[in-house]
């Protein structure tokens, strides 16, 4: 065959050659770090589940998903199925959500939020949808079965929205029908993203970044004017040098 | 003027029917304690030999499991009533007949597209409501019920639309679709005086003299040389609506079809009164004293049968039937003005926000309440006020969020996304707070000192702070005194 027919062929998907990328349909949903987009098979996060696993809460695992939530919000809504804490609603308004098209699921049955996950995945209205295994776990150690998985892959399909599911570390080892399944750990010189499973790709990437907003590098690299171990006064006027309110609880 | 007629054939059978699976026999008999006697039997019971006539335990003798109901006018009229009720979004003018509607729909015909859809529609959407009537159209309603009547037995028979020729195509109908005494009828038979057209061509005089009145009244009403003022239906204040189920139902997806004909019911009044409602309730009776109720809630108001459907779909997913069911009721009290949401052809703003409204809808009727929250930012310095769970998911007003004095954007950005319910006490060991390890702080003190107003006053020094596993938390310092808690983390 010439080389002319085969890279049609490759081209209209109908071939695919092992090692090459498989050219996905429709674009994912950008997730605002190039070093990430680059090594997502979609350019962003696929409509489909993305599994996300990792063991502690507060690593930076939301803040990697938050740019591309603001861009979601912007038209359409966004669902939390049983998150492990309770959302703190100026940190997610100020990361550009729209807090009236976000709605959180308390402790529900593992059916129940299964069942409401591809209700919304499959609506239309929802752009995103974030479960975390933890709050439907009904005993420790109960996982979600694949089948039902891959029913909410395709409900994702059908109504093209990201399904973002976190779970343990121990579950990298048991099979899943996840598009993408990423590794989540902290190391010093920033947050090291594994992804050890992409739909149409080979192999496995690693990729360090830091996800936290340069806002808050700003605020944790934050010295005031003057050591305000002295001062008992409130940080705000130490910025702004005027007198303080007579606010003293004392 | 146009009457279209809408008649229940053997409405006893109609009324117990509803709700009812296909294959089931099914008999109505009279109220004598003695020895009823069958009045009308449905396909399957006919089948098998039973007709009406016949004493009910002959009846129960032929068939194994024939279900007896005993007929019960309050019932016929209540369905009835249902009926009119429902048509009445058609035109303004419904009338009640003692088996049937009748409704003017001359000034509606151009709203629904000619007589011969507005026909079809009214016959397709009472199968909806469980009921399989006869229709016909005239000039007059006499007329038209007797066109009704005489398509029971001649189904090819056409109604009349124009006054003039009403008079010929009234003279072949039969004298006994009357409802004149049997003797008149068989007299007038005798005399070889069968149709209609024949009574006519009698001298008038001769048949008021014989016969009374009331024979050439009628003709009169039917041919329209005599008006026929009808008292119209008027819809009842609220909504109400019960089917006894001929057989107990003791599966719920069963039961979904006779709440299917109740909410089409309530689509039929809603749009013939203009309003929506946003609140239902399904009561499924299962015996005396025992009934178990369905509340539905709608983010806005509704009025479409299907949306209620769905709703009601989701939450009986999650019931469990304890007991057969043996009657279902719907009733609706307060309604709302109804606006329908205009359809555009590529989806925009609208229509998603429409789309989200209903998937709230969907998620409240599957999820038991107050588990289902939006959120939003609370007008306070206590991070545990200033972040607000509110069940009703529809935003009522677009809330502002204060926009931030631009020197504190660095405080605006040190707040942590995840806030724990109750901030956690922290172990102190070497002078520093523990969690997951040592706790090492990043940023210098704020301070957030409220509430001093009402009972909750708060004074804490808040930090940033990381531990060896990584994890970025908000912890903070009480001035009270002096522990550590965790109130946070930065996910």
């Amino acid at each position: 065959m010439s080389d002319s027919v085969f890279d049609a062929l490759c081209e209209q998907l109908a071939v695919w050659k092992g090692g090459h990328p498989v050219p996905q349909r429709v674009p994912g949903l950008s997730t605002r770090f190039t070093s990430l987009d680059e090594a997502l098979p979609a350019g962003g996060w696929p409509s489909a589940i993305t599994e996300l696993l990792t063991d502690c809460t507060g690593i930076g695992e939301l803040s990697l998903l938050l740019p591309a939530l603001a861009e979601v919000s912007r038209d359409r809504g966004i669902v939390l199925v049983t998150p492990p804490w309770q959302p703190y609603a100026p940190a997610w308004a100020d990361a550009g959500i729209d807090l009236d098209r976000l709605l959180i699921l308390l402790s529900c049955a593992m059916r129940d939020g299964l069942a409401c996950a591809e209700m919304s995945l499959r609506s239309g209205a929802c752009g995103a949808v974030l479960i975390w295994e933890s709050g439907l776990q009904a005993l420790p150690g109960q996982t979600i079965p694949n089948l039902a998985l891959r029913r909410l892959q395709l409900a994702a399909d059908s109504g093209n929205a990201a399904a973002l599911l976190f779970r343990a570390r121990r579950q990298s080892v048991q099979p899943s029908p996840a598009a993408v399944r990423i590794q989540l750990q902290r190391r010093a010189a920033g947050l090291e993203v594994t992804l050890f499973k992409r739909r149409g790709r080979s192999g496995t990437q690693q990729v360090t970044l830091d996800p936290y907003p340069a806002s808050l590098q700003t605020a944790l690299s934050y010295r005031p004017r003057q050591p305000l171990h002295r001062f008992p006064w409130p940080l705000q006027q130490a910025i702004r040098g005027t007198s303080p309110s007579s606010l003293s609880a004392r | 003027m146009l009457w279209i007629a809408m008649l229940l054939p053997e409405l006893p059978l109609q009324v117990s029917h509803r709700g009812l699976l296909p294959d089931l026999p099914l008999v109505v008999c009279d109220h004598q304690t003695q020895r009823p006697l069958v009045l009308c039997a449905n396909p399957l019971a006919r089948n098998a030999g039973i007709v009406p006539g016949m004493a009910v335990a002959a009846a129960r003798a032929l068939v194994d499991g024939l279900i007896v109901q005993e007929q019960d006018p309050a019932r016929e009229q209540a369905a009835l009533h249902a009926l009119a009720g429902w048509a009445l979004q058609f035109t303004p003018t419904v009338t009640l007949e003692p088996d049937g509607v009748l409704l003017e729909v001359q000034p509606s015909l151009r709203l629904f597209g000619g007589l011969a859809r507005l026909g079809k529609r009214l016959e397709q959407g009472a199968a909806q409501l469980g009921f399989a009537v006869s229709i016909s159209v005239a000039p007059t309603p006499l007329a038209a019920r007797l066109f009704a009547l005489a398509r029971l037995s001649q189904p090819a028979l056409r109604g009349s639309t124009a006054l003039p020729r009403l008079a010929a195509k009234l003279a072949p109908l039969p004298l006994a679709l009357f409802d004149w005494l049997p003797e008149t009828v068989a007299t007038l038979a005798q005399l070889g005086v069968t149709t209609i057209g024949q009574l006519r061509d009698l001298p008038r005089d001769g048949v008021i003299h014989r016969f009374g009145r009331q024979p050439l009244d009628d003709l009169d009403r039917a041919d329209g040389s005599v008006p026929d003022p009808r008292v119209t239906f008027a819809p009842p204040p609220r909504f109400y609506s019960r089917i006894e189920l001929a057989a107990e139902l003791d599966r719920l997806d069963w039961v979904l079809l006779p709440v299917q004909q109740l909410l089409a019911e309530l689509e039929g009044y809603l749009r013939a009164r203009q309003h929506g409602t946003q609140a239902l309730r399904l009561v499924f009776e299962q015996g005396r004293d025992r009934q178990f109720t369905v509340d539905i809630a709608l983010g806005a108001p509704g009025c479409r049968a299907d949306d209620f459907m769905r709703l009601v779909r989701e939450r009986l997913d999650r019931c469990v039937l304890e007991a057969p069911v043996q009657a279902i009721a719907l009733a609706v009290d307060a309604l709302q003005p109804y606006v329908p949401p205009n359809r555009l052809l590529v989806a925009d703003a609208a229509s998603q926000s429409l789309a989200w409204r209903q998937l709230c809808d969907r998620l409240t009727a599957r999820l038991p309440a107050e588990q289902v929250y939006r959120l939003t930012v609370g007008n306070d310095h206590r991070p545990e006020r200033a972040s607000c769970r509110h069940t009703d998911l529809q935003a009522t007003t677009r809330q502002r969020v204060s926009v931030p004095v631009s020197d504190i954007d660095v405080l605006s950005a040190s707040r942590p996304t995840w806030l724990l319910p109750s901030p956690r006490p922290l172990p102190v060991a070497g002078g520093q707070p523990q969690f997951g390890g040592h706790l090492t702080l990043l940023t210098e003190p704020e301070r957030i000192e409220a509430g001093w107003w009402d009972d909750d006053p708060v004074s804490r020094d808040y930090y940033i702070a990381r531990n060896p596993r990584g994890q970025l938390c908000w912890v903070y310092r009480d001035h009270a005194a002096g522990h550590w808690y965790l109130h946070g983390l930065f996910g």
